[in-house]
């Protein structure tokens, strides 16, 4: 139906404010645009405008199960974890539009991410006990960049798809201790760090303004 | 979606597109311009025209386009793995490392001459050349108290062809164009994969394999529906 729409439809001047973005996805589905917690776009001038999407999650879980074995010992073993994690996005960018009702607008700039996990949990077993800590850190910085298209519905509904690249880099700290209390005493150290460059083409994003 | 959701929005649209047809014949032309262009898939979402970073396409004389598309991918990471085991009782301490690094590499480039026959609705027909590259390389070292291993794996492939397309477009507007064409393309690649393997120690070893083919593909796609939105 939006491919229909401009034949149907009369011409509207390029909504110039603040918009709300969403994204699409199959059979017309909203869905985020370019941060899964706002997506939230406002005019510099008639032709500049910069952009914010900003995804925040955090979650805190706390846990705790059993479990027996029914062998020849009939072991029984419990155990509790403690999960604390936050996932945290930021990308900014400046564009220009060149047009009216149909315009072509492209632009860029920093987006900054950074995920966090850590848990610990106990394990207790009938003749040992363990203990484990589990603690994940990244962080990446980059730059992104569009070119797109948009169509302006009506003065306050805009249509648009773009090509998006993105160079980032990334670091990734892992570290991972497990040790027993009792019984056999052992202790496990495991750390991991990673660094990661990247430059990717993502594709099409496609997309809608609802201008307020 | 279900099935009968779908046939009303076909329904819709085709009812549209119809009114919109009837509406505007005789009065929009064949767009000409730079266009960017994108693929329709299934559900309706707007996707890249075979090719990520960019699908653009200029008109170069009246009945003749000019289409590119590219697509550029780089990724290199590099990883360090540590691990401590300590048994207290037997007074022994392991300590184990791992370096590893990756490289991923990938680039396509395609140019098309398009000719086009009509106006509003019109057939259009092209091909131009291909080329396309591509490398990966993983390197992996262990390192254990009395040896280490280490090891390479690079594969490559890079090739070159030309390819086509036929197919119809029809102007919504004097902007936005749909289309739907049959491709099909040549190519030839080239590819080589090498595998080294070093220890170090008491037994020393290296082993090194190598292997490489040549491929020549005709091969089409089908069709492809897309959209291309003039500015």
């Amino acid at each position: 139906m939006f491919l229909i729409m401009p034949a149907t439809l009369a011409a509207a001047e390029r909504p110039v404010g603040r918009a709300m973005q969403f994204g699409i996805t199959s059979y017309l589905r909203l869905s985020d645009f370019n941060g899964g917690t706002i997506a939230y776009q406002s005019n510099l001038s008639p032709d500049a405008a910069w952009r914010l999407g900003a995804t925040v999650n955090v979650s805190d879980s706390r846990g705790d199960e059993s479990f027996i074995y029914i062998d020849g010992e009939d072991t029984e073993a419990s155990g509790d974890e403690t999960v604390r994690s936050c996932d945290l996005a930021l990308t900014c960018q400046w564009l220009r539009y060149r047009g009216d009702d149909l315009s072509v607008y492209f632009g860029g700039g920093p987006r900054l991410s950074f995920t966090y996990s850590r848990s610990e949990g106990y394990t207790f077993q009938t003749w040992t006990q363990y203990e484990r800590h589990y603690w994940s850190r990244t962080f990446g910085v980059g730059l992104e960049g569009c070119l797109g298209v948009q169509w302006t519905a009506t003065d306050w509904l805009a249509i648009h798809a773009e090509y998006v690249t993105r160079l980032t880099y990334q670091h990734t700290n892992v570290e991972e201790d497990e040790w027993s209390l009792e019984g056999d005493e052992e202790h496990v150290k495991r750390t991991t760090s990673v660094d990661a460059f990247e430059f990717d083409s993502t594709g099409v994003r496609f997309g809608v303004s609802v201008y307020f | 979606m279900s099935r009968g959701s779908v046939t009303v929005v076909a329904g819709v649209c085709l009812a549209l597109l119809v009114a919109g047809v009837a509406a505007g014949e005789g009065v929009v032309a064949r767009p000409s311009g730079e266009a960017i262009q994108f693929s329709i898939q299934s559900g309706f979402v707007v996707r890249d025209f075979g090719a990520l970073t960019l699908a653009y396409q200029r008109y170069v004389a009246p009945d003749v386009a000019l289409r590119l598309g590219l697509t550029l991918d780089l990724h290199h990471e590099s990883g360090d793995y540590g691990q401590l085991y300590i048994t207290e009782q037997e007074g022994e301490v392991y300590d184990e490392s791992v370096e590893h690094g990756e490289w991923d590499h990938s680039g396509h480039l395609s140019c098309e001459w398009i000719w086009y026959r009509g106006e509003r609705l019109a057939l259009y027909y092209g091909g131009g050349p291909r080329i396309f590259y591509s490398s990966w390389r993983d390197e992996h070292s262990s390192f254990y108290t009395d040896y280490s291993w280490h090891r390479r794996q690079t594969v490559e492939s890079y090739g070159a062809g030309i390819q086509s397309c036929l197919g119809m477009q029809w102007a919504v507007c004097d902007w936005l164009v749909l289309q739907a064409e049959y491709d099909a393309w040549f190519t030839y690649t080239r590819y080589s994969s090498t595998v080294q393997e070093l220890r170090t120690g008491e037994a020393p070893r290296f082993t090194e394999e190598k292997d490489t083919s040549d491929r020549f593909t005709l091969d089409s796609r089908g069709v492809r529906m897309g959209l291309s939105v003039y500015y």
